[in-house]
């Protein structure tokens, strides 16, 4: 189906009867070329780009439970491309170009908004530490400039800039950065993959791996059996469930992490503004709800909620920057599971098994990955290399010393 | 959540730090058989199971112990706490 | 030339207020010292205590109160605090004593301790204290160590309607004003 503007006038005059599901609910084949574990975002990416930049259309997303379900549902829909680290910063700021054409290539309106993200900072050691990240990024062929505090009012002059504790000192300012509309993000790849003949089968879940003399051809499912010549999991908060399933330990704790949203308000925060001296970030859905998260609870969970001393603590961020919202009232949290690593950094990578590839460790930064993590898994999958731009998330590097530890905490998931 | 610890009753787990599976109290012996790959494990690999999981705990804003908790991590249910000065005492006398 | 005396100054000044009937002021002490229990020296500390000190040890989270104020409390297993207020002999006999059998660090300038008393004291600590505050659970004597305000906090029962709070002085200012808030708001 293609959407144009013509197309939503003709419905609306036509009572919108026209409209067709995007992707079909096809039984599973017997075998394919491709399966990729998995029907969120990434899974869905990576099919995208298999069958439209690789060329393998036979292949099928097996999702356990409707598209889209986990933490491509529950993000707080944040594009950006200001890491640090030069094993990182390339692979975000390649995601973010992505991200700049998705809807035409998609043909699907995502509402990628590039209304500018802005890291806050509140000491001189803190300034001096964003500069050298601002120019990793520009290194890079991202944008970024640095905010004083006169820039810094005009943009929001909300800020509680008479804060002694805490005082504002500028900030980091990335105009491309922004917000996308997240469930649109998964139906678009999984329309166009549909459409390329991509078997998408929802509410079936792998229950093992098919798996002789270190091979894997395929996968059980509730479904019955089907067969692959390559296997590719993308699974996040559930990596290590799956892959025990293969007797595969990974580098990897799932941890909850809460979000939430206000009740709606008038047109008020201009783009995504982070807090630098805790934890708290925030921005405004279309809606008006103010969109905000903080840090993850700390502690092992596959429960999908979190507990109230995060929720408060995250709150207390939010005050401490904005006074303001003190008056705003809460109206929803809720939690997803992030696959955090042991650097805070990605894998994508094959594992020991032959034919089974692993994508997973993104920590609560996979959303702004999702289309660089789709292509450079497809081009793992199709041509058995790494992409140039995700060459050094590999498993290895934990046991040779290349850690990508873009926060310097070490070994310490709950830390990232 | 509330942690029932064996000496100071149900506290608060915001009274806590988390430090993760308690497979860290058994540290490999530096001299044993391909000691590298026992490192590699013992430092980054997790079973990080969903359901029953042995964690340790450590009370920092208060008696500073160190806690073995038993937490199902798909509710957040806690099953039994011990101190570990305990158990790995037990395990250091076999 | 006149002779000179050095004052103490106590990191809240001697602050005193009342705020909703809630009677705040700051506790003033001359020493606290954490003693702690060298590894596998349980029984001769407990000796040595009761020589020092003239009562037993108490055990965690218990603390020993005289009509001075607190003289000393346990808040883990190897660990104790003991405080004086009046007793002139402190320095020059029982830390001497104590030191025969304790690590000893002197932490007289890093607390600072703040008294509520009043009718509706348990609303207002509600507010700030993790802690189960009933009376069954938190006894007259018991000490515990905790967070308030991302702040580490050693709280006393000294009767029903009275605590004391013992706080990092350097981070005190903070507290209190977190305890004044808590007040004004019940």
């Amino acid at each position: 189906m293609k959407y144009s503007g013509f197309k939503v006038l003709w419905e609306g005059l036509g009572g919108n009867k026209g409209w067709k599901p995007l992707w079909r609910k096809p039984d599973p084949k017997k075998g394919y070329d491709i399966i990729i574990v998995g029907g969120g975002g990434h899974g869905l990416a990576t099919a995208y780009y298999l069958s439209n930049k690789f060329d393998i259309t036979n292949i099928a997303v097996v999702e356990k439970g409707w598209l889209g379900s986990g933490n491509i549902g529950r993000n707080t829909t944040i594009i950006r491309s200001n890491y640090l680290l030069p094993q990182n910063q390339p692979f975000y700021e390649f995601s973010l170009k992505l991200w700049e054409n998705l809807e035409q290539e998609l043909n699907y309106n995502s509402m990628v908004s590039q209304r500018g993200v802005l890291n806050i900072f509140h000491s001189d050691s803190q300034r001096d530490a964003f500069v050298r990240r601002g120019n990793a990024m520009l290194m890079s062929g991202a944008d970024a400039s640095l905010l004083g505090i006169d820039a810094l009012k005009k943009l929001a002059p909300f800020l509680d800039f008479q804060n002694s504790r805490f005082p504002i000192k500028g900030g980091l300012w990335q105009p491309r950065g922004g917000t996308v509309r997240h469930d649109a993000v998964a139906w678009g790849y999984a329309k166009e993959a549909d459409s390329r003949g991509v078997d998408i089968i929802e509410n079936c879940e792998v229950t093992n791996f098919l798996v002789k003399n270190g091979r894997c051809y395929g996968v059980e499912t509730t479904k019955g059996i089907i067969k692959s010549k390559k296997v590719g999991v993308c699974v996040a908060g559930s990596s290590s469930a799956v892959m025990g399933k293969v007797g595969i330990n990974l580098p990897i704790e799932s941890h909850v992490l809460q979000a939430f949203v206000s009740e709606g308000l008038k047109p008020l925060i201009p783009g995504v503004i982070t807090f630098g001296a805790g934890h708290f970030y925030v921005s405004q859905s279309n809606k008006g709800g103010l969109v905000f998260g903080g840090d993850i609870d700390g502690y092992n969970s596959y429960a999908q909620r979190g507990n109230l001393p995060v929720i408060e603590d995250v709150c207390e961020g939010g005050v401490a920057l904005m006074p303001m919202i003190g008056r705003a009232r809460l109206l929803r949290t809720w939690g997803g599971i992030m696959d955090m690593s042991m650097d805070g950094s990605p894998i994508i990578d094959k594992t020991e098994i032959k034919n089974l590839y692993f994508n997973g460790g993104w920590c609560y930064g996979g959303f702004k990955a999702t289309p660089a993590s789709g292509f450079c898994y497809a081009h793992l999958l199709a041509t058995g290399k790494p992409h140039k731009d995700a060459k050094d998330f590999l498993f290895n590097r934990f046991e040779k010393g290349r850690l990508i530890d873009e926060k310097g905490q070490g070994n310490q998931p709950n830390l990232h | 959540m509330l942690i029932d610890h064996p000496l100071l009753g149900l506290r608060d787990s915001s009274e806590f730090i988390y430090m993760g599976d308690a497979k860290l109290l058994n540290r490999p012996n530096w001299r044993s058989q391909n000691i590298k790959s026992k490192f590699v494990e013992y430092g980054y690999l997790r079973k990080n199971p969903a359901g029953i999981h042995k964690e340790l705990w450590y009370h920092e804003q208060g008696d500073r112990s160190w806690l073995v908790v038993t937490r199902n991590t798909v509710t957040h249910e806690i099953l039994k706490v011990e101190l570990a000065r305990n158990l790995k005492r037990k395990v250091n006398a076999k | 030339m006149a002779k000179q005396v050095l004052k103490i100054e106590t990191p809240l000044n001697g602050y005193s207020k009342t705020i909703n009937k809630l009677k705040i002021e700051e506790y003033k002490f001359d020493n606290l010292i954490s003693i702690a229990i060298p590894l596998n020296s349980e029984r001769k500390c407990k000796l040595n205590f009761k020589k020092s000190l003239g009562r037993s040890m108490p055990h965690i989270e218990k603390s020993i109160i005289d009509k001075n104020g607190i003289l000393g409390f346990r808040i883990g297993l190897d660990l104790l605090f003991v405080c004086n207020s009046t007793d002139s002999s402190f320095s020059r006999k029982t830390i001497p004593l104590l030191k025969q059998a304790f690590y000893m660090t002197d932490q007289t300038g890093g607390w600072c301790g703040i008294r509520v008393e009043g009718e509706r004291v348990i609303e207002m600590l509600e507010r700030l204290c993790p802690l189960n505050l009933s009376i069954k659970i938190f006894a007259i004597g018991d000490v515990k160590r905790t967070v308030m305000d991302h702040l580490n906090v050693i709280i006393f029962r000294e009767t029903e309607k009275k605590f004391m709070l013992f706080s990092p002085s350097s981070s005190t200012g903070s507290f209190l004003k977190s305890i004044e808030a808590c007040s004004r708001n019940i």
